[in-house]
């Protein structure tokens, strides 16, 4: 099918040799993330501005250090110090999944309706648990 | 003739929803996103350009002075003001370039956003004659305004001068400099809300009537002159809009440990992010300008201008 009719009927328009480009680069770049985060050590002060101005951990706060222990296969930590890592991951892992085995199947994204949901949803997710650490104190430092 | 403010607004907002989340379509967000990369990041519009690194500080402190006479000694080595001169002149061919990008670029996303659909080539070629006058009159115009702060300054240039050689830092120097800023201020206002009506209501008469930029200004001031009050109360709306939008990005950016302003600073990842505002406030100005009749409403008659041959047609 060319990308025309594929536009056409509303499905995701890439010919397949890039798709299959970027599909590979998406999971070399995961690859080499996953490498650099388990052997990364965490050093000096936080990066975070909010915590150097205002004095408390933002939403994102810890999420580095807890991919790096979902990296090293330490589950416990992840959670501990940011529990969307596990989500984010699985999220990324399973959307990478999908995109190739509809590659493979030549199929199209022809319903997009759920991709704007999905980044709310993960957006009230992040708030949700940044106000339950800032209630409970359980942001990392 | 009522003048409204908030109903533009919330026509622009609602024919931004269409085009982007009714249905959402990825490739609509990649193709629309790159054209309001063209049209706003590459002049370094008021929504656009968030690259200037703002977060530079000084490795240790350095007096004026002391900075004006390294500066000297650099440059006056006859190899390094050549290489300065070459660096300069290079920068200024790379901007002037990319104002003519985005001048041409400023009529696809303005076509992107009346005609509700995602398309770069078409509109490329079809508002080459636009474009190419747009980029005239941009020049000319800052040109102009260069000239202008340069001859306001002139007067100043003792103070200024003196301001960089004290040894120390003094207020009265800097209070000094309050004349310099006191005749400027006009001229950065007018060329501020030049710049505004330029993009928001001349650009738009030039897409629907196929004019050149002059052309388009005419018809502009006629309306201007009639109703100033409308066209400044917008302006003033339109900067209360940007402080809003400004004040969400820091809200966004800070509670992400920066994540926030890394996307919305990267050059087209922070234009697809921002596309629903930049869509929003791409429509609002022509939106707001066709109440002043059908020769305004771009959206009722959108283009006279023909559209480019295909390639491979006669």
């Amino acid at each position: 099918m060319t990308g025309h009719a594929q536009a056409a009927r509303g499905g995701l328009v890439l010919p397949a040799r890039p798709a299959w480009v970027v599909w590979w680069l998406c999971g070399l770049a995961a690859a080499g993330a996953w490498l650099a985060l388990r052997a990364w050590t965490p050093a000096g002060d936080p990066v975070c501005a909010l915590r150097r101005i205002a004095h408390i951990g933002c939403a994102t706060c810890g999420l580095t250090r807890a991919l790096a222990a979902l990296a090293r296969g330490d589950l416990g930590a992840a959670f501990a110090l940011h529990p969307m890592a596990l989500v984010l991951a699985a999220e990324l892992a399973a959307a990478w999944g999908a995109s190739g085995l509809a590659l493979a199947r030549n199929a199209r994204l022809a319903d997009q309706r759920w991709i704007p949901w999905a980044i709310a949803a993960n957006g009230a997710a992040f708030l949700l648990v940044w106000i339950v650490r800032l209630l409970t104190g359980t942001i990392p430092v | 003739m009522n003048i409204a403010f908030i109903a533009p607004l919330q026509r622009a907002w609602a024919r931004m929803q269409r085009m982007l989340f009714r249905p959402f379509r990825l490739e609509t967000w990649a193709v629309m996103g790159f054209a309001a990369f063209l049209s706003d990041y590459l002049s370094g519009g008021a929504t656009g350009s968030y690259g200037g690194s703002s977060h530079w500080r000084p490795r240790h402190r350095m007096i004026p002075h002391e900075a004006m006479q390294r500066v000297w000694d650099f440059i006056r080595d006859p190899a390094m003001l050549g290489l300065v001169i070459g660096i300069g002149v290079v920068a200024l061919a790379v901007a002037v370039v990319l104002q003519w990008v985005s001048c041409r670029g400023r009529f696809v996303f303005l076509d992107n956003v009346v005609q509700e659909r995602a398309a770069i080539t078409a509109p490329w070629a079809r508002f080459k004659r636009q474009g190419d006058s747009l980029f005239v009159w941009t020049l000319l115009f800052w040109l102009v305004i260069g000239c202008a702060v340069l001859v306001i300054a002139l007067p100043f240039l003792a103070s200024m001068r003196s301001l960089f050689n004290e040894e120390e830092f003094h207020w009265a120097g800097l209070l000094s400099m309050a004349g310099f800023m006191f005749m400027a201020i006009p001229v950065v206002l007018a060329a501020a809300y030049t710049a505004l009506f330029l993009n928001n209501f001349v650009v738009p008469i030039m897409y629907q009537h196929g004019l050149t930029a002059t052309a388009a200004w005419g018809r502009f001031l006629t309306l201007l002159r009639a109703h100033p009050v409308s066209f400044i109360a917008y302006g003033v709306l339109r900067i209360a809009l940007y402080l809003a939008i400004g004040f969400s990005v820091m809200v966004v950016g800070f509670s992400t440990c920066c994540i926030g302003f890394v996307l919305v600073a990267t050059p087209y990842v922070g234009q697809v992010f921002l596309l629903p505002v930049m869509a929003t406030l791409r429509g609002f100005g022509p939106e707001f300008l066709a109440q002043f009749g059908p020769e305004f409403d771009v959206f009722a008659a959108p283009s006279v201008v023909p559209a480019a041959p295909q390639a491979g047609t006669p």
